[in-house]
């Protein structure tokens, strides 16, 4: 049984313009101890994913079907105090901004503390002392739980952060562009700090990010999101080697390689589409270079492309040609 | 860091000083150089030329302009702030026995109005897109643009003329005499006569706060770390209080160095409305009977009640945000 | 003023590219927009047109002279109930009440506007010179600011008043003397944030003088939050006139709503329970008060649209 089997997740949000479909129809799954990379574009659903594993989405959003089963258990159907019991303890988060995800007005420390004796049934003292200990574990000082968050860099911030989620043992922790904000250098060492952590820990990680090469350096599973939906699951190694979906092709275009540094970088051309309206054929045929006309028409399924390897797109089994063409920065080029 | 908190808060003493003197020379001209002999309502038409340059001279106003300022300077650092013109008693001595009045009544209502606005607000951020949410949005607007006095008016005549459960003027029944601060807070009489002022002032005031409170909690609301609080499975209690409403709080406090304006400002016409023997009162007889000095002192107690109230929310403040002292930036 | 602009640290957008079609439409399309959704401001836009209304013909609305007491028959009505022939009764000294109110409007408004008008504009030029100068001036402004801020207002309009004589133009040149603290504030934390755009720095290095950066640059894009707080300022000022006249410090020959009210106290109308009296000039403060809030509220949602979602 894996630790979290998603089912057909749909997920809302109301807009003035509309109801928007941000999440359509995710599924997936993860094992315990597992490292599941979800990466995509900004406004792809990779976040309200993530987010609903909490079931906390912003105001205007709700989850309007499909099942998330955490230890057996549906959360999307599980009384509001039960999940509240089940948050922290059992999935805790790394969000997206750690720069505004700390209290400015409490120590640092405090806040930390907070979790462990509010959620975690500690002591005070005790709280303080496995506080220090959280502090050590990722490389902050203990003379730092004093301080105000503004008194904090980016990089300690996001120690802090982390600190904070890996403060109840949980079992699983979803990571949310856990790096984004930090500057280069910073980003490979906080990095650095999560994959021993992981390792050490034996963590289920969901990372959320839009950077593929976060993602070569701290999973083992990858899904592609775009525009609500998960386009290609793979291992990491398949995923790098053999890339099936055109938008994964075109997202390893973007980044630099590390197999092959000096390659140029291409993007991608246009914007993902509206999702208050969305298109009917594949979501992304409007700026794939290899969209045919069934491809506007018709939503292509995810297939079992090889075992373990799955991938929506109605061109997989030219995934030859198609890999050749993606190489070539003119194919990218001119979409209407 | 308690250096450099010390550091911003003697700068700010510093500046507090530099204003109450710019006040303070701004008062001097308005009384000395505007049209009309600041004497005319001493000097009887009677008076001869000679008894007339008497009297100058014993107010110094036969010296030059700036002797008159370095010597007025020297008075007002000294509290000496003149004889009455009519009550022939020293300007400080009138002052300070109405002083307290103003005090209790100003305090009294902002604290009711500011502790009503917060937990109001606060409700009414919870209650966000609902009816009660617009109808109390309406009825704070509402008070905000009720001319106090109009107010009063209406409160006058309902509790105290109609249903007759409350005096409507003065601040103790006839006769009645305190001899302490103590004794007057003590008196059942006192707070009696207090409850319809401080009520109206208190309508008044707490549509600032309170609508303040409602936008800033909806802003805190939708802050990360609440999003990370309701993530991490606190209690809604304790998101409310300890974190949304403890952020949200912070302008409110601003928001007092601009209400003890209002409050002060509101003071004159309430204590006009109900009576009630405060400094306020006290400015406007003395402009009415042109008593210059009395005028003059009350206006400057007034000022300096608001400068140094101000001072004190900014104190608070940096007391509240732990970002204030390091950036030592002015809030407002 | 505060609880309307929530917060000064919000920028505003820039004025952004006109679609070329619509370019003289273009200023109040959102209006109407707002208008259209917001029914508080509709409210106020309301209220205003109708006082407006009102103070222009008040002549031909008011059935008698305000100042003239009813006479029958050589009586003086005074203390009236209000019947068919006098709406809202009569004073104590047998003025028509009805006729007072709609002549009111008249200084409430000009005393609204012009003090609006003075405050917004001596606030934008302090807050714009100072917030683009910067380094002394800045500071001095500030300072001076600071100052104002220190003032008691309400006694700074009396005790000036009281010198220059009972006139309304007085109690105007009085608030417009102090209110400008508020806007000037704002308007230069605006100016900070705005002079470091792109397009006021390429102003600013192709050559344009300091002046004509800020007025040709700058000044566009804060003239809208100068507006907001004008309108603000009308509520204030209406306001400020009403608790002079009420004290007794206001014009004796202009009939205005402050001028009642202070007429009703003096005359013991509240232990007499003469509701019809002090009510109406005290709503009809608060309904033009309330106008210009509700106006203030929705042009601050054009500005701010971020404040639209909540």
């Amino acid at each position: 049984m894996p630790l979290l089997d998603i089912r057909d997740l749909t997920i809302h949000y109301a807009t003035r313009r509309g109801v928007m479909q941000a999440v359509d129809g995710v599924s997936f799954t993860l094992e315990a101890g597992q490292h599941l990379g979800l990466i995509g574009e900004s406004g792809c659903g990779k976040t309200t994913t993530g987010r609903a594993l909490l079931r906390v989405l912003p105001r205007n959003g709700r989850i309007a079907g499909g099942e998330i089963r955490f230890k057996d258990r549906d959360l999307v159907r599980m009384r509001e105090a039960e999940v509240r019991r089940l948050r922290w303890r059992e999935i805790s988060m790394v969000p997206q901004s750690s720069m505004d995800a700390l209290d400015p007005v409490y120590r640092v420390g405090d806040q930390l503390t907070e979790v462990l004796t509010a959620r975690g049934g500690m002591a005070r003292r005790a709280a303080r002392e496995r506080a220090a200990e959280l502090f050590a574990l990722v490389g902050l000082s203990k003379d730092r739980l004093d301080n105000y968050p503004h008194e904090f860099s980016g990089g300690m911030r996001q120690r802090a952060v982390i600190a904070m989620a890996l403060a109840l043992d949980p079992d699983l922790v979803v990571a949310d562009e856990p790096v984004t904000a930090l500057d280069v250098i910073v980003q490979n060492q906080v990095l650095r700090t999560f994959r021993e952590l992981q390792e050490r820990l034996h963590l289920s990680v969901i990372m959320i990010t839009h950077d593929i090469s976060v993602v070569a350096e701290t999973c083992d599973q990858v899904a592609v999101m775009y525009a609500g939906q998960i386009v290609e699951r793979a291992s990491v190694e398949r995923f790098f080697r053999e890339p099936y979906h055109p938008y994964t092709l075109g997202l390893q275009n973007a980044y630099p390689n590390l197999a092959n540094p000096n390659q140029e970088l291409i993007s991608i051309e246009g914007y993902p589409p509206d999702l208050v309206e969305p298109p009917t054929g594949c979501r992304f045929s409007s700026r794939c270079p290899f969209a045919m006309e069934c491809c506007f028409h018709e939503a292509p399924p995810l297939v079992e492309v090889a075992p373990g390897h799955q991938a929506a797109c109605h061109r997989w089994q030219e995934v030859d040609l198609l890999r050749s063409l993606a190489k070539e920065a003119k194919t990218w080029q001119t979409q209407a | 860091m308690l250096r450099a908190r010390l550091i911003y808060l003697l700068g700010r003493l510093a500046q507090m000083v530099g204003v109450l003197w710019v006040i303070v020379t701004i008062l001097f001209l308005i009384f000395r150089l505007m049209p009309g002999n600041p004497l005319t309502a001493y000097i009887d038409p009677t008076f001869t030329a000679e008894q007339e340059e008497a009297v100058k001279r014993q107010f110094g106003l036969d010296k030059p302009l700036y002797t008159q300022y370095a010597l007025y300077l020297k008075n007002v650092a000294t509290g000496n702030l003149g004889r009455s013109f009519f009550q022939k008693e020293p300007v400080l001595d009138v002052l300070m026995d109405v002083f307290p009045n103003t005090l209790l009544l100003t305090v009294t209502s902002l604290v009711a109005a500011y502790a009503f606005g917060v937990v109001g607000g606060a409700f009414l951020a919870w209650r966000r897109g609902t009816k009660v949410e617009g109808a109390g949005i309406l009825l704070a607007l509402m008070t905000r643009a009720a001319p106090e006095f109009f107010l009063g008016m209406l409160v006058l005549s309902f509790f105290s003329f109609d249903l007759g459960w409350f005096p409507s003027s003065g601040v103790s029944d006839p006769g009645v005499i305190y001899d302490s601060i103590v004794e007057q807070l003590l008196s059942a009489d006192f707070w009696h006569h207090l409850a319809l002022p401080a009520l109206t002032m208190a309508i008044y005031l707490q549509g600032l706060p309170l609508l303040l409170m409602r936008s800033n909690m909806l802003e805190v609301l939708d802050e990360d770390f609440v999003t990370m609080a309701r993530m991490k499975g606190l209690p809604e209690w304790r998101i409310m209080l300890a974190h949304a409403a403890r952020n949200a709080l912070l302008p409110i406090v601003t928001a007092l160095t601009v209400g003890i304006g209002y409050a002060v400002g509101g003071n004159v016409v309430v204590e006009n409305v109900f009576s009630w023997p405060g400094i306020g009162r006290v400015l406007v007889r003395a402009v009415q009977a042109k008593d210059y000095p009395l005028a003059q002192g009350a206006f400057l107690l007034i000022a300096v009640v608001i400068v140094s109230m101000n001072f004190l929310a900014d104190v608070f403040y940096s007391a509240l945000d732990p970002r204030v002292s390091a950036t030592k930036q002015e809030v407002g | 003023m505060v609880d309307v602009t929530r917060g000064a640290e919000v920028t505003v957008a820039p004025v952004a590219a006109p679609p070329r079609a619509s370019r003289l439409l273009r200023p109040l399309a959102p209006t109407i927009d707002i208008l259209k959704r917001d029914r508080f401001a509709l409210a106020g836009v309301v209220i205003y047109a109708v006082l407006i209304l009102v103070a222009i013909f008040a002549p031909l609305i008011a059935p008698h002279d305000p100042q003239v007491v009813m006479e029958r028959d050589g009586l003086w009505l005074t203390n009236q109930k209000p019947s068919s022939a006098f709406l809202l009764g009569t004073t104590n000294v047998g003025r028509d009440i009805f006729s007072q109110l709609v002549y009111g409007a008249r200084p409430a408004l000009l005393v609204g506007f012009s003090a609006a008008f003075i405050v917004a504009f001596v606030g934008t030029v302090v807050g714009l010179v100072a917030g683009y100068f910067g380094g002394w001036i800045d500071n001095l402004l500030m300072r001076l600011t600071d100052v104002a801020f220190g003032i008691p207002f309400l006694p700074f309009v009396i005790v000036l008043v009281a010198f220059l004589g009972p006139s309304i133009w007085n109690v105007v040149l009085s608030m417009g003397l102090l209110l400008w603290r508020d806007t000037a504030r704002i308007i230069r934390s605006q100016v900070l944030t705005v002079r470091e755009r792109a397009f006021v720095q390429a102003a600013h290095i192709s050559g344009a003088s300091s002046w004509r950066t800020m007025f040709l640059y700058i000044a566009p894009n804060i003239l809208a939050l100068s507006f907001l707080y004008g309108t603000l300022a009308i509520g204030w000022a209406i306001l400020t006139e009403a608790s002079v006249s009420f004290l007794g410090f206001g014009d004796p020959t202009v009939v205005s709503w402050g001028f009642m009210l202070q007429d009703a106290y003096v005359s013991q109308a509240l232990a007499r329970g003469a509701y019809y009296w002090f009510v109406p000039p005290g709503v009809c403060i608060m309904l033009a008060v309330m106008g210009g809030f509700f106006i203030g509220r929705g042009y601050e949602e054009l500005l701010f649209p971020r404040l639209r979602e909540r």
